[in-house]
């Protein structure tokens, strides 16, 4: 694959994360019902969705200048 | 690993033969074009190569996704209420932050050592003592003769730059100080507001259009009018370009002047109007030197400018590197020079291309001192009336 088609990827997996983080923040707010989250809905999505795609990235950074050398 | 699939007799050749060797492999296996016909070791180098390749993109592609699915799920099973998320979010747009303005940073810190260091070998090919005082530029190109060195001397160069300088300044600084005091002090409200911005597109206006306005127009109108003078000006002249990028630079002048006259407080201006001073006498003898230190900043600053100047100079200014102090003459400038240097076909690493990086690290120390001197006037003075 090449490199632009995985930073696309990324970044859908980015909006996939924020997407899942927030209904999952939703959920976990509605179970325990006597607990106040910490934090909005939308801050647990992106912390999911950074989660899922800055180690990658960085990752990807590392791999793309090893194959440049 | 692809050196270790080559035949025998070609792996076993020295390393400076073997790069050569596994940079034409390369270029194959990137579809560049090579010298002469590939032989068949090579294209089989080649089709190997490629497939390394990629296959290394497909486990590095592998790889990414797990990292980034065991990424999420470490992150979705996190969520519980006492989690802080935002702290762990903001950390992050924090480094973000932090990243964009160190790129700004680092990339003057970079191009000052690049140039520091092109200028060091420059400097060893010729002694900064000739550099900096010799009087005569004229360096040979390097196809005329090996060891006949030219003479780099920077005096007729930065005599040029200051010349030109010197001239725009003395044109601006008249024209937008009167436009700072007119449109702050005297002009209506509405008038104001359509001049302002209309002054400002000057700034605007591409340097090399002006390039083009002096050597077509300014230039020949001044050699007639000094015709008539009974006065040699040549249409190329240290005048030509110094008149036109004055005319550049008015509106940095005035529009950074006008901002800080009307910053003087309404106060002073009341109590120079109640003791019965004039409008005029409030203007010169009260609302100026308050406003005197953000205006010497604001004519650093466009000196600056001025002396980084390439385009019109490079037009209008004749472009002949000789030391003269008569105005109407051509002369030549050190941005001028950098262009002449680095254009044209010319071995990098020979002194007279090195020779820009060291004429260009000099306007850098120039401009720098210039600017940090305005900075320093400007914050010392600045809150004094405040």
């Amino acid at each position: 694959m090449s490199n632009l088609s995985l930073i696309v990827v990324l970044l859908v997996l980015l909006a996939l994360g924020y997407q899942f983080g927030t209904r999952r923040s939703r959920s976990v707010a509605t179970v325990n019902p006597n607990l106040r989250m910490h934090s909005r809905p939308h801050h647990y999505g992106m912390m999911v969705g950074l989660w899922a795609v800055l180690p990658a990235f960085l990752f990807f950074c590392y791999g793309c200048g090893c194959l440049l050398l | 690993m692809m050196i270790s699939a080559l035949p025998a007799d070609i792996s076993a050749q020295s390393t400076d033969q073997l790069r050569v060797v596994t940079q034409r492999i390369n270029n194959l296996a990137n579809n560049f074009g090579v010298v002469a016909d590939a032989a068949p070791w090579e294209l089989q180098a080649a089709e190997h190569f490629r497939q390394l390749k990629a296959n290394s993109a497909l486990v590095l592609t592998a790889l990414i996704a797990v990292i980034a699915a065991v990424g999420m799920l470490f992150g979705l099973l996190k969520i519980t209420p006492a989690l802080k998320a935002r702290h762990q979010v903001e950390r992050v747009v924090k480094g973000l932050l932090v990243l964009c303005s160190a790129v700004a940073i680092l990339t003057t810190i970079g191009i000052v050592l690049s140039m520091v260091g092109e200028t060091l070998k420059f400097f060893s090919y010729v002694p900064p003592t000739e550099f900096f005082f010799g009087t005569t530029w004229n360096p040979r190109f390097s196809t005329v003769g090996v060891g006949e060195q030219g003479s780099f001397g920077l005096v007729p160069l930065l005599a040029g730059t200051m010349m030109i300088s010197a001239i725009a300044m003395l044109v601006a600084i008249p024209l937008g100080l009167m436009v700072a005091v007119y449109l702050a002090e005297y002009a209506p409200y509405r008038l104001r507001n359509i001049a302002k911005p209309a002054i400002e597109i000057l700034a605007g206006i591409p340097t090399i259009v002006y390039g083009f306005f002096a050597l077509v127009t300014v230039g020949p109108f001044l050699r007639d009018l000094g015709n008539t003078f009974g006065l040699t000006i040549s249409a190329t002249s240290a005048l030509t370009a110094g008149v036109v990028m004055g005319i550049m630079i008015i509106p940095f002048i005035s529009s950074l002047s006008d901002d800080i006259i009307t910053q003087v407080p309404k106060t002073m201006r009341d109590g120079s109007l109640g003791l019965g001073a004039t409008k005029s006498e409030t203007i010169i003898k009260v609302v100026l030197p308050a406003a005197l230190p953000g205006i010497v900043g604001a004519v650093l600053l466009a000196a600056s400018r001025a002396i980084g100047e390439t385009m019109i100079v490079v037009l209008a200014a004749g472009n002949s590197p000789a030391l003269t102090a008569n105005p109407f003459e051509a002369v030549s400038t050190v941005t001028v020079t950098i262009v002449n240097q680095l254009t044209g076909d010319n071995d990098f690493s020979s002194p007279q291309s090195l020779v820009a990086f060291a004429l260009g690290l000099t306007l850098f120390v120039i401009t720098l001192l210039l600017n940090v001197m305005a900075l320093v006037i400007v914050r010392k003075y600045r809150e004094q009336y405040e």
